[in-house]
């Protein structure tokens, strides 16, 4: 019971926190300078490790689905069925993911720390709320990347997947294209950069709260990094079954 | 008795059933060095914490320069909170920023000077507390001794009313503690602002203090000059001032510093895992 209770109070002050965070966001826009800071640094840190596991995902989804396809005599579908995978959900969940674990991480422990070390309450004992000087400038970096980062994850992902039908399953490449042009519509790609796009404040929200709220020592930092990385991954996966089952029925 | 900066009235503040400052009242001077003093875990860092509005109290009012700040919006908070200058217990420097930019960092939040103008306070107050020329070094090259001296530079680089010391000298050979004690002493003579200062240091507290409040098993037992304190018959005062662990100081109610974690968390049993 006493779990229950703390669970359901959490989940209240995780509440209050999005809308504070959310309150300052639209009372007071934070200075330009620390959004492009962050975003420089979402950007370094993910585009890299982004690149390359949409490589692999690519080529796997590409591989896995001429085999699958081969099986009925449905080769031709290829192209249409690698387009829709990665733009729909691959590229969304992967980017959500990863940020969550490069820029994620990264805020939770350098908002621990900075709690633990009593340098947050330095910020506000100098009259600077650091929901607008440490938390905004992050969220608008993270709404800002996150489409960008999807629309790399789509075209890489993509564009592996048809290298890898045409010269390792010498498919026709004109074929693939046009079975993927006529299967993927512009909607399938606005709604993915809106899927990791809300996974993208879900990560940032988290990774934040999980940083604020840290507990003393060494221990605490280490339990917000470990807390904000389970709690993102677990809630995109879940969130994303909810959001397809919404937008695709 | 002068004028008060600080008043503290009938405040009360528990975490759960952990009752941490019981109803307790006292006086803080303009423009003198108050002490507060008492074993660990008695709530001193929570009457700091309460009095710059970082914590509210369950019950009672804290009047800064007469205004109630227990009552504030958090706008008018942050408006207070620029008569406050602190220095933490560990300096609380922004680690990822230089010496320069952490004391540069108030002022550029709060005034519309020039670079050039920051820069040259910057050095004035470096200069003050000792440390000139060190701009450039980051707080994770600094001792523990230096980083309080940059703290208290960042700390008085707005010119503040009333300056807060979190145990300045705690983690400090004796040697540089009587050195961020005489700093504590020349600052105040320079500054003329209200010092309010945390400290377990015993010869430290009769060095800088005015006046001194003693917190004892949440409550103040004991409130004045150096002298009558020393010449307090107080038990409890005569065995904390001469640094002895027998009773009556009761070692069960002070078993360490109180985690503060609660009034962010929501938690009270914060270090049950640990």
């Amino acid at each position: 019971m006493n779990q229950v209770i703390k669970f359901m109070s959490g989940l209240g002050q995780l509440g209050f926190f999005s809308v504070r965070i959310f309150t300052t966001l639209f009372r007071s826009w934070p200075e330009p300078r620390l959004v492009f800071e962050q975003m420089f640094k979402i950007g370094v840190e993910t585009l890299p490790v982004l690149i390359a596991v949409c490589t692999f995902v690519g080529t796997n989804i590409a591989l896995v689905g001429y085999h699958i396809f081969k099986g009925f005599g449905g080769q031709e579908f290829l192209g249409a069925y690698v387009g829709l995978s990665c733009l729909r959900e691959m590229a969304p969940i992967l980017t959500g993911a990863l940020m969550a674990a490069k820029p994620g991480t990264d805020i939770s422990a350098t908002i621990a720390t900075m709690r633990v070390k009593e340098q947050i309450d330095a910020l506000e004992v100098m009259s600077v709320d650091p929901f607008k000087f440490l938390i905004v400038p992050r969220m608008i970096a993270f709404i800002l990347t996150a489409p960008i980062l999807v629309l790399f994850a789509d075209f890489v992902s993509v564009a592996a997947g048809f290298a890898v039908a045409v010269f390792q399953l010498h498919q026709n490449a004109g074929h693939f294209i046009n079975q993927m042009l006529a299967y993927v519509r512009m909607e399938d790609l606005i709604n993915g950069m809106f899927k990791g796009l809300l996974f993208a404040i879900v990560s940032c929200i988290l990774s934040t709260y999980f940083g604020y709220t840290s507990k003393p020592g060494p221990k605490g930092v280490s339990r917000a990094i470990n807390l904000s990385v389970v709690t993102i991954a677990s809630f995109i996966v879940i969130f994303n079954f909810f959001l397809t089952a919404a937008i695709y029925g | 008795m002068g004028e008060n900066a600080v008043r503290f009235e009938n405040v009360r503040k528990a975490f759960g059933k952990q009752v941490i400052l019981d109803h307790i009242s006292c006086d803080v001077e303009k423009g003198k060095t108050t002490v507060i003093v008492g074993p660990s875990g008695t709530g001193k860092s929570v009457f700091l914490k309460l009095l710059v509005g970082l914590l509210k109290p369950d019950h009672g009012s804290i009047y800064v320069d007469g205004q109630d700040v227990t009552r504030l919006s958090q706008n008018d908070l942050f408006e207070v909170r620029k008569k406050f200058g602190m220095l933490f217990q560990d300096g609380a420097l922004f680690d990822s920023q230089n010496v320069g930019d952490n004391i540069a960092f108030p002022l550029r939040r709060h005034t519309r000077k020039s670079h050039k103008e920051i820069m040259k306070i910057v050095a004035q107050k470096l200069d003050q507390v000792g440390l000139p020329g060190i701009e450039h070094k980051l707080p994770s090259e600094l001792s523990g001794g230096m980083r309080k001296r940059v703290g208290l530079a960042r700390a008085m680089a707005l010119d503040p009313e009333i300056i807060l010391f979190d145990e300045p000298n705690s983690g400090l050979d004796p040697v540089m503690s009587d050195a961020i004690d005489k700093l504590i002493i020349k600052t105040k003579q320079m500054t003329g602002s209200t010092f309010i200062v945390i400290s377990h240091d015993i010869p430290g507290t009769f060095q800088i203090a005015d006046h001194i409040i003693m917190l004892y098993k949440s409550k103040v037992i004991a409130t004045g000059t150096c002298d009558e304190i020393k010449a307090s018959t107080n038990p409890v005062l005569q065995q904390f001032f001469s640094r002895n662990s027998e009773i009556p100081i009761d070692p069960g109610y002070a078993t360490g510093e109180l985690d503060l974690r609660p009034y962010v968390t929501g938690e009270l049993k914060d270090n049950e895992d640990s």
